[in-house]
C-alpha cells in the first residue's frame, strides 16, 4: 500500500486527484427482481443509487434528481468480476527474466482497448489485468473498472484495490527460461528453486537495508525496485496470484509459502484443484478456475467441468474466470455451466462471479454483491442470468451506465484511438490455432524479435 | 543546374569527415566579416516586420538592424530584394548529425537467445547509455543536417541515437565546419524515449517503466552515498564509479532536465507518471496528442515540442478510387447484396471518423496555442522536406502564422534557454536568419538564402512539377516515357514495427523497358526480379514473397528526386511502411 499512497499523496500535491476525475451517478432501479448474491432473490424490489453508491433497496423508493430505469421483468446483479484478464494492457509479458516482480501491468494499462467495451457487454464491470505466465515471479498486475470512453489511464485504475503479483507454475517458464534461455528453471524442481532463491534473497536485501539503516558507517546494498517488491510480498502487502495446474505443483508452492510467511494466495486455473481442495481451504488459499477449459498442452489433460464446485464445496473460495477476451463476454453462462456440473444453487453459482472474485482482489468490502453501501456496479438482464438466454441489457458502474444495450453503435471505439492512416477492412479477425492462452501473450513475438 | 548540384554533393562527399569550411556560396577566401544584407521584409521577431530593412553583420553577430541603417563600407552587400527574411528556425529535438547505426549493431540475437543474457543484459545492449553525448557525435557534413537548414533551420537541439536511455543532448548551429564549432551547449539534457530492448530486458514498456524507476533510485541512493563519503571517508567503502548511474546526477539535482519523446496520450501519461513518481524535471517533445492533456501539462509547467510528423493528408488518389466506386455502385446499386450495402455504410462511417480524428492532429498545435500553451516544434521524424505543408496543414486547422513563428524562433528559444543568444533578428544575437521565397508558412514557400554567423547557402529555388508537366506537354510523348532517371545501384530502408529492413536495389534499363532486382541485409542470397513502371517521377513495382507458406505480395510506389526516391510499400494486408532509398552508383 506504501506505493499507492505516496502516489495519491502527489497526485494529490499536484491538485490532480484521479479519483476526483471518476464519474458518479445517482438512478433509481425501479420493479427487478434483485440477486444480491449475499442476501438471497428479492422480486419487485427498487435499488436507489446515489453519488455512486447503493443507497437504499426496498419497494417504492423515490429518486429526488436521478433517472429513473424501469427494470420490471429485468433482474439486476451485482456487476461481474473477472479475477483473470489481460484487457486494457499494452503489455504482458515481461519475459526477460524468471523473477520480474519490479514490472508492473498498471504502467501499460490502455483504457482505449476495445475489449473493455466487449467485456462491459457481458456485464463485466471489473476486471483484474495480469502479467502473463511466462515468469516465475511475473509482474505486478491491476484491478481496473471499466470506465469506457476515456483516454485516461487513471480513471479505469480502482483506486483503493490491493496490490497484487502474477506468479506462474508449469510448463510456460519452464519453456521460456529453461528451454528458450538455457537458464534455471528447466524442471518443476527448478521454479520451487527460483521461488526460494528470490525471496531468501529479498530478506538478505532486507536485512543488509536495516543493517544500513542502524549504522551510518555501513554502506548502502544497492537498490533494487525487484528486491523490494518481493519484500512486500513477504511483509503481504500484495496478493500473490498464481498460474497452475498440477496439484503436486500447487502443493508444492503452498509449502514455499508457509516457509516464507506469505499468507495470501490465490491460484488461478487450478485444473487440478479438486485433488488438492482440502488443503487449499486449510491454508485459506483460494481458486479461479475455468469452468471446462483443458487439454490444451500436456499439464492440462488432467481437469474436469466439476472442478468449480468441488473447490467449492470443500470451502475455498472459488471464482470463474476468462483469461480471454471471448471468455469475458459470456462469464454469467460460465458460471452457470457449475449448476449441469456439480448442482450450485444460484447463489454459489453467482458467487463465483461476483464475490468470490471480490475477495480474491481484496475488494469484497466495495463490491460483488448487491448491498447498502456498497459501490453501484450493477448489470440489468433480460432473463435470469444463469439461463442460456440471458441478454445484459445495461451495464453501470459507480451508477453510471456505460453499456446500454439500445445505443450499441457499430464502432464504439474511443474517437482518439483511431488511426486516421487506418485501412478499411471488411474481414472479420478469427481466432488463429495456437492462441489458446493469453498467458503467453507477446512471448513468442519476443523469443522471435519481432516485438518492438 | 544539376551538374553544378551533382558536383556539390561529390564534394561534400568527399570532404566528409575532414575540417571544411565549406562555402556554398563563394569559394574564395572570405574578404570580410562583415555583411549587410538589404532590400527584404524582415520580420526581425514574430509580429514586428520591416520593409525593405537592411540587416548588417559583424562576425557572426547581428550588428543592426532597421530600414535606414549605413551600411559599412567593408561590408560584403547582399541583396535580398522580394524576399521575406525570418530569424533563423530552430527544432527541439533531432537526429540530425548523429551518425546512423549501423545494421548489425542494432540486430538482435535471434535464434541465439542465451537466458543469462537476456535477463541481465550488457547496459549498452538495453539501450541504457545515458553518459554518451550528441556533442561527441554530432557531425556537421551529415545530409540530414542541410536538409533541416535548407526548410530555415539554423539551430537544432541534437539528441543521440539509441533505446530507452540514448544519451545526453546538444545545441548546435546547423553550419557546417568542425563540429565543436557549432556547439552552443553541451549537455542540454538526459533523454528518454519508450523504446525497449529487443530480444533483452528490458524487452517491453512495462520492463522500462519498471528499469527507469530502479535506475533513477539506485542513482538516488548512490549520489547520497557519494556525498556522505565525501564528508567522512574514514572506515567508508570507496562509492563505485560508473558512468551511466552518474549521467543521472545532474537530473536529481534538477540542473538537467529529461527531455522524454512521447507521441500519443497515453505514452504522455506514461512519462507524466514517471515525472511525478520521481519528481525530475521534464521536458515532453514530439507529442502529437498534447492538447488531450493540455491542463495537466499547463499545470504542471512542462515545457513542450510538438511533433512536426503529422499522419499523412487524405490524398486525391483516394478520390478517385472512390469516384470509381461510386460509379460502380450506381451501375450495380441493385445486385448489391444487403451485406455490401451493410458493409459501404461502415466504411463511409469509418472514413469520417477517420477526418474528423486527422484533423485533430492537424489541431494539436492551433488548440494548445488557444489554451495559451507555449511550445516549439520538434523534428525527430518528420521529413525536413514536408515541413511547409506540415506548417500549412496546422494553419488551415487553426493556428496563426505568427503562433507558428513563434514555435519556430522565440518560443523554441526560450524553451531551450537561448532566447538571449537566438530566436529574433536583433542587435547582439548571433545571426541566424533565412531568406524565404514568400511568406514561411505560404504554399510552397522555399528558402532560398540561409544565413549561420558567417556562412551563407544559397538553394536553388524549385518550381516543382509544373514546370515539368509543362516540359511533357511540349515533349508530348518522348518525355512522358522517358521519365526520370532512375538507373543505377540503390541503398533503401523500409521501416517496419521494430525494425529498419536494409538493402541494396538495382535498376537497368533496356530499350523502353526498366526492371530491377533487391535483396536486403538480412539474406543477400535471396535476390527478387521484378520489372518496373515508370511515370514521370514515380516508379511503382511489385512481387510476391513466400513468407512461411504464406503468398504475400510486396506493392512498392516511390517518388524520384535525384538520387533519392521515397514513397512507401504495401505489403499484403499487414499495411504499409515507408521507404527512403538513396542512389549510390550510376552506369557510364
Amino acid at each position: 500500500m506504501k506505493k499507492y499512497t505516496a502516489i495519491t499523496a502527489i497526485l494529490l500535491f499536484f491538485g490532480l486527484s484521479a479519483t476526483a476525475q471518476v464519474e458518479k451517478g445517482s438512478m433509481l432501479i425501479k420493479n427487478a427482481t434483485v440477486l444480491t448474491v449475499t442476501d438471497g432473490t428479492k422480486s419487485n424490489t427498487d435499488i436507489l443509487v446515489e453519488n455512486g453508491k447503493i443507497k437504499r433497496i426496498g419497494s417504492d423508493l423515490k429518486a429526488r434528481n436521478a433517472e429513473t430505469i424501469d427494470a420490471t421483468g429485468m433482474y439486476v446483479m451485482p456487476g461481474i468480476i473477472d479475477a483473470h484478464s489481460h484487457i486494457a494492457i499494452d503489455a504482458v509479458n515481461e519475459a526477460t527474466n524468471p523473477v520480474t516482480a519490479e514490472v508492473w501491468v498498471g504502467d501499460a494499462l490502455n483504457p482505449m482497448d476495445i475489449g473493455i467495451y466487449r467485456a462491459l457487454a457481458g456485464g463485466v464491470t471489473i476486471s483484474h489485468a495480469m502479467h502473463g505466465s511466462a515468469n516465475a515471479v511475473g509482474g505486478q498486475c491491476e484491478t481496473i473498472k471499466h470506465r469506457w470512453g476515456t483516454y485516461d489511464a487513471e480513471e479505469i485504475r480502482m483506486q483503493g484495490a490491493p496490490r497484487t503479483i502474477k506468479f506462474a507454475l508449469g510448463e510456460n517458464p519452464m519453456r521460456v527460461h529453461g528451454e528458450g534461455g538455457g537458464i534455471k528453471p528447466r524442471t518443476r524442481m527448478g521454479i520451487e528453486q527460483v521461488f526460494r532463491d528470490a525471496f531468501n534473497d529479498a530478506l538478505e536485501y532486507k536485512k543488509a537495508w536495516a543493517t544500513y539503516k542502524s549504522n551510518p558507517n555501513s554502506t548502502p546494498p544497492e537498490y533494487s525496485l525487484r528486491m523490494e517488491t518481493l519484500g512486500d510480498i513477504i511483509d503481504g502487502e500484495i496478493i500473490v496470484h498464481c498460474h497452475s495446474y498440477r496439484a503436486d505443483e500447487i502443493y508444492m508452492l503452498l509449502n514455499v509459502l508457509e516457509d516464507f510467511g506469505v499468507k495470501r494466495i490465490c491460484f488461478q486455473h487450478v485444473n487440478e484443484g479438486f485433488k488438492v481442495a482440502p488443503e487449499l481451504a486449510e491454508y485459506g488459499a483460494m481458486a479461479s478456475v475455468f469452468s471446462d477449459w483443458w487439454a490444451y498442452k500436456f499439464e492440462v489433460y488432467y481437469s474436469t467441468a466439476y472442478n468449480a464446485a468441488i473447490l467449492t464445496k470443500n470451502g475455498v473460495v472459488t471464482s470463474i474466470n476468462s483469461d480471454s477476451g471471448e471468455l469475458i463476454r459470456h462469464l454469467y453462462h460460465e458460471a452457470a455451466k457449475t449448476q449441469r456440473y456439480g448442482n450450485l444453487s444460484d447463489d454459489e453459482a453467482l458467487s463465483l462471479i461476483t464475490i468470490n472474485p471480490a475477495k480474491q482482489l481484496g475488494i469484497e468490502d466495495r463490491v460483488g454483491s448487491i448491498e447498502v453501501g456498497k459501490e453501484a456496479d450493477l448489470v440489468i438482464f433480460k432473463n435470469h442470468p444463469l439461463s442460456i438466454y440471458a441478454i445484459p441489457q445495461k451495464t453501470i458502474i459507480d451508477g453510471v451506465v456505460y453499456f446500454d444495450i439500445d445505443a450499441d453503435a457499430d464502432d464504439m471505439r474511443v474517437d482518439i484511438s483511431l488511426d486516421p492512416e487506418e485501412k478499411f477492412d471488411a474481414t472479420f479477425d478469427y481466432y488463429e490455432e495456437g492462441e489458446d492462452d493469453r498467458c503467453m501473450e507477446g512471448v513468442f513475438e519476443f523469443l522471435f524479435g519481432t516485438q518492438e | 543546374m544539376q551538374l553544378k548540384q551533382l558536383l556539390l554533393s561529390l564534394c561534400v562527399l568527399l570532404c566528409s569527415g575532414f575540417y571544411s569550411n565549406a562555402q556554398n556560396y563563394d569559394d574564395l577566401r572570405k574578404v570580410t566579416d562583415t555583411y549587410a544584407f538589404t532590400g527584404a521584409t524582415v520580420e526581425v521577431s514574430p509580429g514586428n516586420v520591416l520593409q525593405n530593412a537592411t540587416i548588417v553583420v559583424e562576425d557572426g553577430l547581428i550588428k543592426s538592424v532597421g530600414t535606414s541603417g549605413n551600411i559599412p563600407a567593408t561590408a560584403k552587400v547582399i541583396q535580398l530584394d522580394s524576399l521575406y527574411v525570418y530569424p533563423g528556425f530552430i527544432s527541439g529535438a533531432t537526429h540530425a548529425g548523429i551518425p546512423k547505426k549501423s545494421a548489425e549493431e542494432g540486430q538482435s540475437n535471434r535464434g541465439n537467445r542465451n537466458g543469462r543474457i537476456v535477463g541481465n543484459p550488457p547496459k549498452e545492449r538495453a539501450g541504457i547509455t545515458p553518459h554518451i553525448k550528441a556533442a561527441t557525435q554530432f557531425s556537421p557534413s551529415e545530409k540530414a543536417v542541410e536538409n533541416l537548414r535548407t526548410q530555415g533551420f539554423t539551430i537544432a537541439h541534437v539528441l543521440p541515437e539509441g533505446r530507452m536511455l540514448p544519451g545526453k543532448g546538444a545545441l548546435v548551429a546547423l553550419g557546417e565546419g568542425a563540429a565543436n564549432e557549432m556547439l552552443i551547449k553541451d549537455e542540454t539534457a538526459l533523454f528518454s524515449q519508450f523504446k525497449n530492448a529487443s530480444g533483452v530486458a528490458p524487452g517491453t514498456i512495462i520492463g522500462v517503466m519498471a528499469k527507469w524507476r530502479d535506475l533513477y533510485k539506485t542513482a538516488q541512493s548512490q549520489q547520497s552515498y557519494n556525498s556522505t563519503f565525501k564528508t567522512s571517508s574514514r572506515g567508508k567503502e570507496r562509492p563505485d564509479f560508473d558512468a551511466e548511474t552518474e549521467a543521472f546526477f545532474p537530473v536529481i539535482d534538477k540542473q538537467q532536465p529529461v527531455f522524454f519523446a512521447a507521441d500519443k496520450v497515453l505514452t504522455i501519461q506514461r512519462a507524466m507518471t514517471l515525472q511525478k513518481e520521481l519528481g525530475f524535471n521534464m521536458v515532453l517533445f514530439e507529442t502529437k496528442q498534447a492538447d488531450k492533456l493540455a491542463s495537466s501539462i499547463s499545470s504542471n509547467n512542462i515545457p513542450l515540442f510538438i511533433s512536426m510528423d503529422l499522419p499523412k493528408a487524405e490524398e486525391k488518389k483516394q478520390d478517385k478510387k472512390e469516384d470509381e466506386a461510386e460509379d460502380k455502385e450506381g451501375e450495380a446499386e441493385e445486385a448489391m447484396s444487403a451485406l455490401e450495402k451493410s458493409l459501404q455504410a461502415e466504411k463511409e462511417a469509418l472514413e469520417a471518423r477517420k477526418s474528423k480524428i486527422l484533423a485533430e492532429y492537424e489541431a494539436q498545435a492551433a488548440s494548445l496555442a488557444a489554451k495559451g500553451i507555449r511550445f516549439g516544434f520538434s523534428t525527430l521524424e518528420a521529413k525536413p522536406k514536408d515541413f511547409n505543408a506540415t506548417i500549412g496543414r496546422m494553419i488551415e486547422a487553426g493556428l496563426t502564422p505568427d503562433q507558428a513563428l513563434k514555435a519556430l524562433t522565440t518560443d523554441a528559444a526560450q524553451l531551450l534557454g537561448i532566447s538571449n543568444i537566438a530566436g529574433t533578428i536583433e542587435q547582439g544575437k548571433l545571426a541566424h536568419f533565412a531568406a524565404f521565397t514568400k511568406p514561411f508558412h505560404e504554399e510552397k514557400a522555399q528558402a532560398k538564402y540561409v544565413f549561420i554567423e558567417d556562412q551563407l547557402y544559397e538553394f536553388e529555388v524549385k518550381e516543382k512539377k509544373k514546370k515539368k508537366k509543362k516540359d511533357t506537354a511540349e515533349g508530348e510523348e518522348g518525355a512522358a516515357s522517358e521519365g526520370a532517371d532512375i538507373v543505377g545501384e540503390w541503398d533503401f530502408t523500409i521501416d517496419t514495427p521494430g525494425e529498419q529492413n536494409i538493402g541494396v536495389m538495382t535498376i537497368t534499363k533496356d530499350g523502353d523497358d526498366y526492371s530491377g532486382e533487391l535483396y536486403t541485409e538480412d539474406d543477400p542470397s535471396d535476390v527478387e526480379e521484378f520489372d518496373i513502371t515508370l511515370d514521370g517521377d514515380e516508379i511503382s513495382f511489385s512481387f510476391d514473397i513466400d513468407n512461411d507458406g504464406m503468398e504475400l505480395n510486396l506493392d512498392f510506389n516511390l517518388t524520384v528526386d535525384g538520387d533519392d526516391m521515397e514513397g512507401a510499400v504495401s505489403v499484403g494486408e499487414f499495411g504499409s511502411f515507408d521507404m527512403e532509398a538513396t542512389r549510390t552508383s550510376k552506369p557510364e
